[in-house]
């Protein structure tokens, strides 16, 4: 006699591992698209483009003046943070620290803290932080720079951030996490407060650790 | 089924979850060495009673909670009520000082009586 139970079992069991198949894409979407037009013969002609992130010259917790090309050919996260931060940060960092330790003997995997607290988080600061958090400057660095150059930087990566006064601790930011590949373009974008977010982003770094 | 929404230790949670629980963990457990535990903290045992004040005023400074070295300042949170602290403050002692008797509502009026 057949068992029906077991047969629809099987099937709803089935179906969502399909489902689940479809949902997980195989290939990450580019996230900062634009287009152009050019006239080519007489015609208007419009090119899709992945806009590359821009580059940069900051300093990180050792002192050491970096820039773009040590995220060449690596899979890098990107948020902002300050060390004075008593909201949001505290949680995206524990968050992080998570990434940290699955990554942290990866050398295709960076990354890159941005302060926008220029003026108290200091190189010094910085080296103190990172020491405290337990965290190596080969994986993940902390970032600082002139103010405008980081609220250039937060713009260009579509995290806001911005000083405010009225805010805990004097500015206001985005708790995104942006997920970058090796060509420096935007992959993803997570709720870097949100553990299942954060894991979901370890997910696709995974996609594109394995694309290269 | 009664659900007591009054309940000062549900409350104080709810306040811990929403004030503190973003650096000292929803556990009590901190954050490495930036954010100090609460849960099995010598510091905490031995300074309870301050807790009032340095939920309100903050805290500045080095300090060494079981054993290992604490330095990033405490944002104060004045925007909260005395019956807010004091929720708070029963929630963290019950919670995480099992050594100490679960403080009464005189002892956190006295020792909130003791901040400026």
């Amino acid at each position: 006699m057949l068992n029906w139970k077991l047969v629809i079992w099987v099937w709803i069991v089935g179906t969502i591992g399909l489902i689940g198949c479809q949902t997980e894409p195989k290939e990450l979407p580019y996230l900062d698209i634009k287009t152009e037009s050019r006239s080519e013969g007489g015609k208007t002609v419009y090119d899709t483009l992945v806009r590359e992130m821009p580059i940069f010259a900051l300093h990180n917790q050792e002192g050491e003046l970096v820039d773009e090309t040590i995220v060449e050919g690596k899979v890098h996260v990107v948020d902002m943070f300050f060390i004075n931060c008593p909201t949001i940060c505290p949680i995206m960092k524990a968050n992080m620290l998570n990434v940290y330790a699955k990554y942290k003997d990866n050398p295709n995997v960076l990354i890159l803290s941005h302060s926008i607290d220029p003026e108290r988080d200091t190189i010094a600061a910085l080296k103190d932080y990172a020491d405290r958090l337990g965290i190596s400057s080969e994986r993940w660095q902390l970032l600082t720079g002139p103010m405008k150059d980081i609220f250039k930087i937060a713009e260009a990566y579509m995290v806001p951030a911005e000083q405010d006064s009225r805010a805990p601790g004097g500015f206001l930011h985005s708790g995104a996490f942006l997920l970058l590949d090796q060509n420096r373009r935007i992959r993803g974008i997570y709720d870097g407060t949100e553990e299942g977010e954060v894991e979901k982003m370890m997910r696709d770094m995974e996609l594109l650790l394995n694309a290269a | 089924m009664a659900y007591r929404c009054t309940d000062p230790s549900k409350k104080g949670k709810r306040l811990y979850e929403v004030h503190c629980a973003n650096c000292h963990g929803e556990e009590g457990q901190g954050l490495a060495q930036l954010y100090p535990p609460l849960a099995n903290s010598d510091y905490l045992e031995a300074h309870a009673t301050e807790l009032p004040c340095i939920i309100l005023n903050g805290i500045e400074g080095e300090i060494l909670v079981n054993g290992v070295s604490y330095n990033q300042q405490m944002l104060g949170h004045p925007e909260l009520s005395d019956a807010q602290i004091a929720n708070i403050t029963n929630y963290v002692v019950r919670q995480w000082v099992p050594s100490r008797p679960a403080p009464t509502p005189k002892d956190l009026k006295a020792w909130a009586d003791g901040c400026n």
